[in-house]
């Protein structure tokens, strides 16, 4: 069954193809809310609240443009919604000049996935919001500045010490397995 | 900007990788989606819901008192107030002869009534003419008759057997032909303004040119830029007719029948994304309003009045687009965009009219309207609330005819 078929299903409000809709994309959604939510089961919360929207606003999706990227969407929406309730706080955490500088060759291969987003989620709200925006959901700090309602250089500052207190974890559990 | 390796490296890990999802998430769904939705409005829309109810209610039971206070002959127990009154009452007996009881005010309260038995029915028609001639003077309240001279009546009424068809009008001394006011009221017929302030319909007809304003909101912040930044609202129109019943002498509530239609341009992007088209949207709704319109001031010819009230919206339609999600188009009507009964707005207006003719006036009335509710559907993720403002030029008939003073 291909996605088209599950769209027009969805948008007749077929539990079948809702069903369907859930389980190709619930662990793709539930890793973005992981990401961005530090606490388990209000990331959960967070992800029940998106697929009530996705089913509700379907037909709001016009077919241009990847389906995926739309429900997506969605998702770090309602994060972001969740996290604005409670005030994303943008902490200057002091680094040294030695953590400042970030190796590009990391040993990120060993470190399962699970893992990796555990380490972000670790870090402090305001650090991951905007690593996460910029990094893997390709924001600029322009668009960042305007959702988060920041300047662009708390947005770039915020990112460079993201990327910094990330390493140190990555290289904290290499000398814990090593 | 070139991207730093490291991020590389982590965007091509985590893009799609997908998590464990708790075995109960779809159940959890689904219970969420069957919960009937509880939608309470805003704290601050029922304030002012209450506000607005309190201030009417206060309002009309305030005029309804200074009117009271001014023109006493509202409270129908101050006619039945002896002092000022003289009061007749006849008992018509067989032999056509009348039992007159007059009690006149000038006697004091310890005193019995005086009975005047076996009156000819031309004396009592002659005192009952006597009392009743229009006063000639304001100031003066004074009795037609004297206690003297009743008293001398009454009792050369009682001791004869029959009445002398001769007695003329001068058996009874005048002093002064001078009748209170509210002697007519209960000696005649009542006066026909009595209830002046009650059954007085008016009708309007008004035109207003309206300028609509509002933000449109999205959680998703660059979808929520494009659409605030596609388009803005045009010089719009309405159109209506009223009728007015004044329920007291400064309070007056009004219902009737408005036309509004809304003009918006908007750039949408077209299907093959080289460009943007604009569209002409057009917002037209019918609604009743229902409000009450309270006098703040009268001069002779002009009065301004201060009018509030709700107007609600009983049918729309919508022709026109807005920029969907992914560069695509909304259609208004297909894709049902906006609610059809968009619910209620709260009205506000100031009214200035001039009297033009004895039943007609001209007024202008600057007003705005507020939307309560999000006016688009719930399955859409944006929200919106067009408010109105604008200066209504309009005609009023009056159904009564104000008296001269």
């Amino acid at each position: 069954m291909n996605e088209e078929e599950i769209i027009n299903g969805c948008l007749k409000k077929n539990i079948k193809y809702q069903r369907m809709l859930f389980d190709l994309y619930c662990g793709k959604l539930m890793s973005i809310c992981l990401r961005y939510i530090h606490d388990r089961p209000e990331a959960e919360d967070a992800l029940q609240e998106t697929f009530i929207k996705i089913f509700t606003a379907i037909h709001q999706y016009k077919a241009e443009g990847s389906f995926e990227g739309w429900i997506k969407r969605i998702t770090v929406n309602t994060c972001l919604k969740k996290l604005k309730k409670r005030k994303i706080t943008f902490s200057d955490l002091s680094l040294s000049e030695e953590e400042m500088n970030v190796s590009s060759s990391l040993p990120l291969d060993t470190i399962h996935e699970k893992e990796l987003i555990r380490m972000i989620s670790n870090l402090p709200q305001g650090y991951r919001t905007v690593f996460n925006l910029h990094i893997i959901e390709g924001y600029t700090h322009e668009e960042i500045a305007l959702i988060l309602n920041i300047k662009p250089v708390t947005s770039r500052s915020q990112l460079i010490k993201a990327r910094r207190l990330l390493q140190k974890q990555i290289l904290l559990s290499q000398k814990i397995i090593s | 900007m070139k991207a730093h390796p490291f991020d590389e490296r982590i965007k091509k890990r985590l893009q799609g990788y997908e998590s464990e999802v708790p075995e109960d998430m779809w159940q959890r769904i689904m219970q969420e989606k069957k919960r009937p939705k509880f939608i309470l409005l805003p704290r601050r829309y029922i304030l002012l819901a209450l506000l607005l109810l309190l201030g009417t209610v206060t309002s009309v039971f305030y005029f309804k008192t200074v009117d009271q206070r001014m023109d006493p002959t509202l409270n129908t127990k101050q006619t039945q107030r002896p002092a000022k009154t003289m009061v007749i009452d006849k008992k018509a007996d067989s032999s056509n002869k009348k039992t007159l009881t007059v009690i006149p005010h000038v006697l004091n309260k310890r005193s019995k009534p005086l009975i005047a038995s076996s009156i000819h029915n031309t004396e009592l028609k002659r005192l009952m003419n006597l009392t009743s001639k229009p006063k000639q003077n304001k100031s003066a309240i004074e009795p037609v008759v004297t206690k003297t001279d009743l008293i001398n009546t009454a009792n050369s009424f009682h001791s004869d057997s029959e009445h002398d068809s001769t007695i003329t009008n001068n058996a009874l001394p005048i002093k002064k032909q001078i009748v209170p006011d509210s002697a007519d009221h209960s000696i005649t017929t009542k006066p026909e303004e009595q209830n002046d302030h009650h059954d007085k319909f008016s009708i309007e007809l008004y035109a207003a040119p309206v300028e609509a304003f509002g933000d449109m909101k999205d959680d998703d912040m660059q979808y929520q830029k494009i659409l605030r930044e596609a388009g803005s609202t045009k010089t719009s129109y309405t159109l209506g007719a009223g009728i007015t019943i004044q329920i007291t002498k400064n309070i007056s509530a009004k219902t009737g029948l408005r036309h509004l239609q809304i003009n918006e341009t908007m750039s949408i992007p077209d299907s093959f994304r080289s460009g943007n088209i604009v569209v002409k949207n057009k917002y037209k709704n019918i609604g009743i309003p229902l409000q009450f319109i309270m006098k703040i001031t009268k001069a002779e010819n002009f009065s301004a009045s201060l009018n509030t009230g709700i107007v609600l919206n009983i049918s729309s339609r919508y022709i026109g687009a807005l920029p969907a999600v992914n560069y695509g188009r909304l259609d208004l009507n297909k894709d049902i965009v906006y609610k059809k009964n968009a619910n209620v707005m709260i009205h506000f207006g100031v009214n200035l009219a001039k009297q033009l003719k004895k039943r007609t006036d001209i007024f202008a009335e600057p007003w705005l309207e507020y939307r309560v509710k999000n006016m688009v559907n719930d399955n859409y993720t944006f929200t919106r609330k067009l408010h109105n403002s604008g200066v209504s030029f309009g005609v009023r008939y009056r159904l009564y005819k104000i008296q001269a003073p």
